[in-house]
């Protein structure tokens, strides 16, 4: 029934991002930097209190929408370079590279609109919603930010290794 | 020791508006590709200059023996300075200008079978150097202004039953397991150049048979010549390794075959170890001649 919005796919693919090459196991650094650390900043802003704004709110809205429409764009321009059969000469890493890429940018994109939806059960009343959404919103948004850097990283030195050829 | 290897590839005709090849002896019904292929050598033997890509290719020698052409063709790639340092007396013998291009030989061979639509190219390959696609864009050029309605297809040809059929025809003698010291993020790995990281430097932990005697682990190999993974291929404590290479003798031919997981989708046949060489660190003409005759007979008994 939910096959057509069931993304877990896409989670799969991102979390086998997280492999180390060389040894191809998960990583333990990286299992602790993209999924407890957030929920232990979660954790110490909701033990102090620190609640979202609804000023604040409203920026992650809109910050968050902007961002889902630029990571279309950017998923777009990798689709792009993956399709030029002739630039990437054959290599099965530079391929794999693009589609781990490919895989970040795809959860980005989910994460920021999970984000949207959890953000929306800020404005109930009932504290147990209000502090779970709270939580889960600093957790998406930690996470988000996490797997932003990872995909600036990764674009930076695809685009420069593509302008330097 | 600079790794040489031979790379493989099909050689294949066709109309440009038809996905049917074309026999290579029988072009628009009358022009063998042999011919064709020869012409553009002798062309070569005028440097053939790319101003775009900053590279020169030429062809001094070149032989044919019935339908198979080899020879050696030499390039190089200019556009930038560097001091060449002489090791012994620490200091600059030649600094290098940006007009002059460092020359390397790579050996070919083009085997042209009569009435068949395709044929196999062997290139060699040096370090991380190749001459495959410098090659396939200059002489798709000269194709093309002879023969304007037809296209040509050079592609890696991918023998895979050749491993299976090596391993099982041979006797396992050595197992070497690579750790190229790769990075922990792919990134950095594409980042730095995929092949610097083997030329750099490894390590390998090398599992030999005795003099004469074999290693019985052929059935293990050969389950995990399909695999993707072969980290597993045996369990060492505090040792990980990324290519798996498997040293097979048959018929008094030695080969190296990599379970590479790494490995590219043009693939290379590791001649390093058996192939002899000059004193100017190349192969010998007449050794690398012999290693690629034997790789496409065994090429063509597989694809059979």
């Amino acid at each position: 029934m939910l096959t057509k919005i069931n993304v877990t796919q896409i989670i799969k693919d991102h979390v086998e991002t997280l492999r180390n090459y060389n040894s191809l196991k998960l990583s333990h650094s990286d299992f602790f930097v993209f999924f407890i650390l957030p929920a232990l900043i979660s954790f110490s802003l909701l033990y102090y209190k620190i609640c979202i704004s609804n000023e604040a709110r409203n920026i992650l809205f809109t910050a968050l929408s902007v961002f889902t429409a630029l990571l279309f764009n950017l998923l777009l321009l990798v689709f792009d370079i993956i399709q030029k059969k002739e630039e990437n000469n054959g290599t099965i890493t530079k391929l794999k590279f693009l589609k781990e890429i490919y895989s970040n940018i795809s959860f980005s994109i989910l994460l920021s609109i999970v984000d949207i939806i959890v953000l929306a059960f800020t404005f109930f009343n009932n504290d147990y919603i209000y502090y779970a959404a709270n939580f889960l919103n600093y957790y998406i948004l930690t996470l988000f930010i996490l797997t932003i850097l990872m995909i600036l990283k990764r674009v930076h030195l695809l685009l420069s290794k593509e302008i330097s050829n | 020791m600079a790794t040489i290897s031979l790379s493989t590839y099909s050689l294949r005709v066709k109309q440009k508006n038809n996905d049917n090849f074309l026999r290579l002896n029988n072009l628009n019904g009358k022009y063998d590709f042999i011919k064709i292929f020869l012409n553009y050598l002798r062309k070569l033997k005028n440097t053939s200059h790319d101003i775009s890509t900053k590279r020169l290719m030429q062809c001094n020698r070149f032989h044919l023996d019935s339908r198979l052409i080899n020879g050696i063709i030499e390039t190089g790639e200019y556009g930038y300075e560097s001091d060449l340092l002489n090791v012994n007396k620490k200091r600059v013998s030649y600094r290098r200008k940006i007009d002059d291009a460092e020359i390397l030989p790579f050996y070919f061979l083009l085997d042209v079978p009569q009435n068949k639509n395709e044929g196999i190219l062997i290139l060699q390959r040096f370090k991380q150097f190749g001459i495959r696609k410098f090659l396939r864009d200059d002489f798709k050029t000269y194709f093309n202004s002879l023969f304007s309605d037809l296209t040509i297809e050079i592609d890696p040809l991918v023998p895979y039953d050749l491993p299976e059929e090596l391993i099982k025809k041979g006797i396992i003698q050595k197992i070497r397991l690579i750790n190229f010291k790769l990075p922990v993020d792919i990134a950095n790995y594409y980042d730095n150049g995929e092949d610097h990281y083997e030329e750099d430097g490894y390590m390998e932990i090398v599992f030999a048979a005795k003099r004469n005697k074999k290693l019985p682990i052929k059935n293990r190999v050969l389950g995990f010549l399909n695999k993707k993974d072969t980290t597993d291929f045996i369990q060492l404590r505090n040792y990980e390794y990324q290519d798996v290479k498997i040293e097979v003798k048959t018929n008094n031919t030695k080969r190296t075959i990599s379970l590479n997981k790494f490995g590219n989708v043009n693939p290379t046949f590791d001649i390093t170890n058996t192939v002899e060489l000059t004193k100017t660190g190349h192969p010998v003409f007449d050794s690398i001649d012999k290693e690629a005759k034997i790789l496409l007979d065994d090429i063509k008994n597989s694809i059979k």
